[in-house]
């Protein structure tokens, strides 16, 4: 796919899968609910929707990739942070959400964006909720072009863009425990790429 | 507190799903293709869509379309503004409205829908676009009765380990 504006550099290879060490954690936490309510902030993948059609949920998808560069907010016509949050989120007012996968959404929002983002979260999470996300073990690391899937409890489905994204911000796994205020993380590994799985329990 | 290992990864062939659903494609077809009422390219319609007979949307339809029984099929062309319910949706085009499906939803490749879905089973071909909820409950026909296995159980074999484990407060 040729994206007006971003340089194409390489044909992305093909999926790759990937094991998980602190997914199948996470999912043993989950097993005895039954019924989930899932945020995906991501695009909408089909080995993800597969895996969740096994199971009593709701998978509520956002895509935040597809709004970068997100939008200036010192410009005078600027949005409210907020409000963007939650047209994009979509969450109806009462829903409460048992699982996030961010992904590795956070390394192109930056402190401006994951503030009001956190805010609206929080109305969402409940004391057990669980997050799962991907960050950066050194903040030099350059951009990762991965878009993920959920295969199974313990492995992840890896395709790669053929373009870089705009805004990558990446943050260190000490920055973003500051800024996602809603949640703490409760356990990181690092990955033989240099990045990091982290497993995130809410923090109300 | 720390743990090593390797975090090897495996290509796939892509995608995963589709073998599946390619077979699902083409039985919808031929059974589409034997009673199904066609809205063609040029057609507008607004308002509700109702009958007791299969649906190919070619056209674009502002407002709702209500076919329990029966399958709906928005073809590439199709343009539907409406919320769709059927007993299997199948979306080629695009959809901006809720989607019930009693049975299944289907959106392929070149599918595009903004709103929710209901429906007991959803298949996503890779490249649609979905912006959206999905409300799944495969009902008595789910596979385990817990959702998710034991981290002893599902841990593969060959290609899962992580390098390094940090553990936080």
């Amino acid at each position: 796919m040729n994206i007006p504006g971003r340089a194409v550099n390489r044909a992305s290879p093909g999926p790759v899968r990937q094991s998980s060490t602190l997914l199948p954690t996470l999912f043993q936490q989950l097993e005895e609910r039954e019924h989930l309510e899932v945020l995906h902030l991501g695009p909408a993948m089909p080995e993800t929707v597969d895996f969740f059609s096994r199971f009593r949920c709701r998978l509520h998808f956002a895509d935040v990739f597809t709004e970068l560069p997100l939008p200036d907010l010192d410009a005078e016509d600027g949005p409210d942070p907020e409000q963007w949050w939650q047209d994009v989120l979509g969450l109806p007012e009462h829903t409460e959400l048992d699982f996030c996968l961010l992904w590795d959404s956070l390394d192109f929002l930056g402190p401006q964006w994951i503030e009001p983002l956190v805010r609206v979260l929080r109305r969402h999470l409940h004391h057990h909720s669980l997050g799962f996300a991907y960050s950066v073990r050194n903040t030099r690391a350059p951009q990762s072009r991965n878009r993920y899937a959920l295969l199974e409890a313990t492995t992840v489905v890896v395709r790669e863009r053929d373009y870089d994204l705009p805004g990558y911000q990446p943050q260190s796994q000490r920055q973003m425990g500051e800024l996602l205020k809603c949640f703490r993380v409760e356990r990181s590994v690092l990955l033989g790429d240099g990045r990091m799985e982290v497993l995130l329990r809410a923090r109300l | 507190m720390f743990e090593r290992s390797k975090n090897k990864s495996t290509e796939i062939p892509e995608p995963v799903p589709n073998a599946v659903q390619s077979e699902e494609r083409a039985t919808y077809t031929t059974g589409n293709a034997r009673s199904a009422a066609m809205i063609g390219p040029s057609i507008v319609i607004k308002g509700t869509v109702t009958g007791d007979e299969n649906l190919v949307v070619q056209g674009r339809v502002e407002g709702s379309i209500d076919l329990a029984a029966h399958e709906v099929s928005v073809g590439e062309s199709g343009q539907v503004d409406a919320d769709i319910i059927a007993k299997v949706v199948k979306i080629d085009g695009n959809v901006a409205g809720d989607v019930t499906g009693k049975e299944k939803v289907i959106i392929t490749r070149s599918g595009n829908v903004r709103g929710n879905i209901v429906a007991p089973r959803v298949t996503l071909e890779d490249g649609a676009v979905f912006k959206g909820s999905i409300d799944m409950d495969p009902g008595d026909s789910a596979p385990a009765a817990k959702p998710f296995k034991p981290v002893s159980e599902a841990a593969p074999k060959s290609d899962a380990a992580p390098e390094l484990d940090l553990k936080s407060g």
